[in-house]
């Protein structure tokens, strides 16, 4: 009898950390690919910053792996998916993964040696195969920003379908303005804007007041 | 002032009564048309008067004297923290933000520097739109206020319930250029404090809703002290295939 509780614990326990094994921790993957890309910037930062089709390749490679983009791009679009055409789909996912990554990048090149990242534990969800990865970004002016990432398993890794910048979800953002955008005019013209490069820019001052007043 | 306090506080205790939590992708905003024209207006009065005034005030105050101002008025709304974690049965948070209050009017001369968070008393704010989210208030409707930005209708009757707990609240009428000084000063120095991230509202497709949601998940994160149970997302479904033809335009 008590041999048996004992056999059936370790076979528990023996069970667990072979499925943990598997997939890893869920920050693993992200704290890799992030230091491998810090890395890479350090060694590299004057080519990149001359070359940003060189960078972008770069991150790319190493950085969207990391991403679960057709999850991501079920979520963004949400209703919208159901009636896109296959070839919608995939253009919508290619220019969305683009802006996406470009903010990124441009971001990460700018800050790369002013920032600091501390990785506070996952907080994984009740199903297993969700969680939660929060960390903090100290800039050296002393603030500290909150970042998010949200992870689940998909095919026996762990992928980031959603970033929240100090409680701002970016798929809840995206999806409420894509949606709303695409209710206006069509998707078709939101995926060309988009693949326009329209949303990584600045210095847009005046455009939007005129447009809000729009009928939907 | 204590007269219209009261009448306002019953009407919009009225509002409360069908208040739910919706998502912040679609929350509910009946009053969209109307709002979307008083944030048009808010813009213009920020591009032209509030943005100025914050560019002139970060030009000619120096970072430390910003800070110290912002400490100033972090401290005084402090016995809005204290009595709002109690309300919300957070006795020991209670406690920190009262240690903090007497350490850094103290201490910290009045407010103006924080030696609470030097030695661990971190910040922390309450308010009673958290109050009532807390025990189950929904956010309600989104609001855009004349001036004052976005609000909802939970946040909005927890700032007019929030009032007494401010000291120009007690002020006389004579003091009137104190209360509105202050006040003009704290919004100012806010507002310089948010002129690096003007960059992030240019990059939106429509401001208005990226503002209504970042202030409604904002909000929601502070109820649930910064660890808001993630939002079910509404995913289609997997094997449902694309349709050939693009969709028609209604």
């Amino acid at each position: 009898m008590f041999m048996k509780r004992i056999f059936a614990i370790a076979a528990a326990l023996l069970l667990s950390t072979a499925a943990y094994a598997d997939t890893g921790a869920p920050d693993t993957a992200l704290k890799t690919a992030t230091e491998q890309l810090q890395t890479l910037i350090k060694d590299n930062y004057k080519d990149y910053r001359a070359d940003s089709a060189k960078f972008y390749k770069t991150v790319d490679d190493v950085v969207v792996p990391r991403f679960d983009v057709p999850y991501i791009t079920k979520l963004v679009l949400a209703t919208n998916y159901r009636t896109a055409t296959a070839e919608q789909r995939s253009r919508f996912a290619d220019a969305f993964k683009n802006m996406l990554m470009r903010s990124y990048a441009n971001a990460m090149l700018d800050n790369y040696n002013s920032v600091k990242i501390e990785w506070l534990p996952p907080r994984l969800q009740e199903n297993g195969t969700d969680a939660l990865v929060n960390t903090k970004l100290g800039r050296d002016t002393g603030k500290a920003y909150a970042i998010g990432f949200r992870v689940h398993v998909a095919k026996d890794d762990w992928k980031i379908y959603d970033i929240v910048v100090e409680d701002i979800s970016l798929i809840t953002n995206f999806r409420t303005q894509l949606n709303s955008e695409i209710k206006k005019t069509s998707l078709d013209a939101v995926i060309a804007r988009m693949e326009n490069g329209e949303f990584v820019s600045d210095g847009r001052d005046d455009k939007d007041a005129s447009k809000d007043k729009k009928p939907g | 002032m204590k007269l219209a306090y009261g009448s306002s506080f019953v009407a919009l205790a009225l509002l409360l009564g069908g208040c739910a939590h919706h998502p912040a992708d679609n929350p509910a905003d009946p009053l969209e048309p109307v709002n979307r024209v008083v944030f048009t207006i808010n813009d213009k009065a920020d591009k032209y008067a509030l943005k100025p005034v914050a560019r002139a005030y970060k030009y000619v105050v120096p970072e430390p004297a910003r800070t110290g101002v912002t400490n100033v008025f972090d401290n005084l709304d402090e016995p809005r923290n204290i009595v709002n974690a109690l309300f919300q049965l957070k006795f020991k948070q209670s406690a920190v933000n009262l240690g903090r209050l007497l350490l850094n009017t103290v201490a910290g001369l009045g407010g103006l520097f924080d030696v609470a968070s030097e030695v661990g008393l971190a910040p922390h704010t309450e308010d009673f739109g958290q109050t009532l989210g807390y025990w189950g208030v929904g956010e309600g409707w989104y609001l855009m206020l004349p001036l004052l930005g976005p609000s909802d209708t939970r946040d909005f009757t927890g700032f007019i319930v929030d009032m007494p707990t401010q000291f120009t609240f007690y002020l006389p009428g004579g003091q009137d250029p104190l209360r509105y000084g202050s006040q003009f000063l704290n919004v100012v120095n806010f507002r310089a404090g948010l002129l690096g991230t003007d960059r992030i509202l240019d990059e939106q497709f429509d401001r208005y809703l990226f503002i209504r949601t970042a202030f409604l998940q904002r909000r929601q994160s502070l109820v649930y002290d910064g660890n808001p149970p993630p939002e079910d997302f509404v995913v289609p479904d997997d094997d449902e295939p694309a349709p050939a033809e693009p969709a028609k335009k209604q």
